[in-house]
């Protein structure tokens, strides 16, 4: 089925298509919202409601850029406003509940490389990982993120400097990224 | 300058690192997501749903002694045969050294006190000696059930360990099992005094150096797979019980007038404020089986009994009188009156009377409770019953069309009824998958209390407090 039908028969509310949408789209969705939920349950959760969102709002869709993006940035929409309804959400976000937070060495998971990385940003705290995800991953800008999480940019700022050393602590403990800081990235097997 | 260029390097490698990551959501949310923008296909579904329900109520109910019966069983053989060190008499694997000719007569080992009824206890072998394990180890899956092997005046089962076999899954499940009990660092100590007991951390390392299972369980803990439970995982057994108290609201559901002056009527709009009544304890008890649908919902159904009463006042004649009921034509729309000869007034004189509108109902509550919010130790629920039922028994008394008399008349209370319920409780985990829940419950009658041919329309209503026990199958 090509892009344009599949798009069509959504909007119209063909099963069909809307599956073949689905099925297309959502493990690369269910990816992006593991990033952000607690576990695997709650991306399911951000998936369904996210997906629901997608096919009511799919006739606004109007070809401006990939249909995967457009998708993309309602879950992640999705998934912020899901977190927000959480009360310790806004607590996380905040710069001096973020202060001290320590990540013990045995919490890091011992898996595939590739994948990770992904692990290693589900272990850091609720607001660090929501920030690093929203800024390092999806490419919003720290004005965005402050709107999205109704912070200030200069705390999405921190936050996101004091994710990346946390994350980057944890990469090196894993020797996905070596320790000299500068180079790191260009001797990373990842790279 | 440098840091910020890190920093844009940083971004980029997570970026990406993550920019092909997928996983693949399980079929629940694309059911969920069709079931959104299709709900009239919903049906099928849900009554399967339903059947399925049914079927599992069935099964578990007939099945309830049984499976108590065999965890009693399974108890008491692994309270005999796994070591008092283990923490948990549920543990069901254990890692024996057996001797290196794989001897199954083995007469060192002492004759079980009881012959196994069952094969209740799930025992892993390894060949040879402690140094040996990691060649040659082999563990057993709970899913093969491995006799031990003695011989034994008492002719104990016995099988063979030559055929044991590990699947990769099954072996993570075991060690998953192990890792949960907090079991990775323990010695099990041995069954018996002439066998070594082995470090199973020494057994997990042979597994981990398995790069298939390494895989494996790689995959597992990066998809977070759940294990499918055996249906009885989801399953639980409720009680409950409800005192409340009992209201009814009581309206006219015919306002045919008939032109015979002789019936006496009078236009009455709320009838309530016309009797004299008054709540009154009421009392729900049940039980039932729960069945985890998902991690926030639970189907449950089972069997309730429920005594319903309202009181209302009337004054005691000394001496019988004539009533006149009007009675719903059925077939036209009419009424016609029905005589009786009754000693209750609808009048607070010095003789009242406190009559009891009681009825006895028993019905299978079909419901569901959805878990809002929850931490370890309590949760918050808020639940939905349709009760259809039958009343077993019952009094009524029926108000007269002058509305001066209360007229003793049980043969028309509705026979079926339907009640539904919302309530919404707390619950306190006690350990041991045991769960108290507390809170109020709103329970209203569907139907008349009466049946079609009365004038009057009664519904009742109860406010409760409910308590109940869940515990897990």
């Amino acid at each position: 089925m090509t892009e344009e039908l599949m798009l069509a028969g959504s909007i119209k509310n063909n099963a069909a298509a809307q599956e073949e949408l689905y099925t297309r789209f959502s493990p690369r969705m269910l990816g992006v919202c593991y990033r952000f939920a607690k576990n695997r349950e709650d991306a399911e959760d951000m998936l369904q409601e996210g997906f629901i969102k997608v096919f009511t709002q799919l006739h606004q869709y109007r070809n401006e850029g990939s249909l995967e993006g457009w998708i993309r940035r309602i879950v992640v929409h999705t998934c912020i406003n899901i977190l927000k309804k959480n009360k310790k959400f806004s607590e996380s976000v905040d710069l001096i509940h973020a202060k001290g937070i320590h990540i013990k060495e045995d919490i890091i998971p011992s898996i595939m490389q590739a994948k990770q990385v992904v692990e290693c940003i589900r272990i850091l705290p609720l607001g660090y990982r929501t920030v690093l995800n929203l800024y390092a991953i999806e490419g919003f800008s720290h004005r965005e993120i402050g709107e999205m999480l109704d912070i200030e940019e200069s705390t999405s700022r921190s936050q996101y400097t004091r994710a990346k050393a946390m994350l980057e602590e944890i990469l090196v403990k894993k020797d996905i990224i070596q320790k000299t800081r500068k180079t790191a990235v260009g001797a990373s097997p990842l790279g | 300058m440098e840091q910020e260029f890190y920093k844009d390097e940083f971004a980029q490698m997570l970026r990406e690192t993550t920019e092909d990551f997928k996983m693949y959501p399980s079929r629940r949310v694309w059911y969920s997501i069709y079931n959104n923008f299709h709900p009239d296909r919903k049906w099928p579904s849900l009554a399967i749903c339903l059947l399925l329900l049914t079927a599992i109520l069935y099964i578990g109910v007939s099945n309830n002694n049984h499976i108590s019966n065999v965890s009693r069983t399974t108890f008491e053989n692994s309270h005999e045969l796994v070591s008092p060190l283990s923490p948990s008499a549920n543990i069901i694997a254990e890692v024996i050294p057996m001797p290196e000719q794989h001897n199954l007569r083995s007469t060192q080992v002492p004759p079980a006190p009881n012959p196994l009824p069952q094969p209740a206890l799930i025992m892993s072998s390894v060949k040879t000696d402690v140094a040996e394990v990691n060649a040659t180890s082999q563990i057993i899956s709970k899913n093969e059930v491995i006799i031990p092997v003695l011989e034994t005046e008492d002719k104990v089962s016995i099988a063979s360990t030559e055929t044991s076999l590990v699947s990769q899954q099954d072996l993570v499940v075991t060690i998953s099992t192990t890792n949960k009990i907090g079991m990775s660092n323990a010695v099990i100590a041995p069954l018996r005094k002439d066998i070594k007991p082995i470090n199973t951390a020494n057994v997990l390392g042979v597994v981990v150096k398995n790069n298939e299972t390494i895989s494996w369980m790689e995959n597992d803990v990066f998809y977070n797979l759940r294990h499918p439970g055996k249906w009885k995982a989801k399953m639980s057994l409720q009680y409950y019980i409800t005192p409340s108290i009992g209201y009814r609201s009581l309206y006219k559901n015919n306002d045919y007038e008939p032109t015979s002056s002789s019936l006496l009527l009078r236009s009455v709009v709320v009838q309530n404020s016309v009797v004299n009544q008054q709540g009154a304890i009421n009392l729900e008890a049940g039980f039932g089986l729960a069945y985890g649908a998902s991690k926030k919902l639970r189907l449950k159904s089972g069997l309730q009994f429920n005594v319903s009463n309202y009181v209302t006042y009337a004054h005691e004649l000394k001496h019988p009188t004539q009533a006149t009921v009007l009675m719903n034509n059925l077939h036209d729309g009419s009424v016609w009156p029905k005589t009786f000869a009754t000693k209750y007034a609808n009048v607070l004189g010095s003789n009242f009377n406190m009559l009891d509108n009681r009825t006895v109902q028993l019905s299978l509550p079909l419901g569901a409770d959805y878990t809002i919010s929850s931490n370890e130790k309590l949760s918050w629920h808020v639940a939905a019953t349709a009760q259809p039922g039958v009343v077993l028994t019952g009094d009524a008394y029926l108000i007269s069309s002058d509305l001066k008399n209360f007229v003793e008349d049980a043969s028309m209370i509705r026979k079926f009824n339907v009640n539904t319920a919302i309530e919404s409780f707390v619950a306190f985990k006690a350990g041991n998958g045991l769960e108290i829940g507390l809170g109020p419950q709103f329970r209203y009658q569907l139907l008349s209390t009466y049946k079609k041919e009365y004038t009057y329309t009664e519904k009742l209503f109860n406010l409760g407090l409910k308590l109940g026990i869940t515990r897990k199958l």
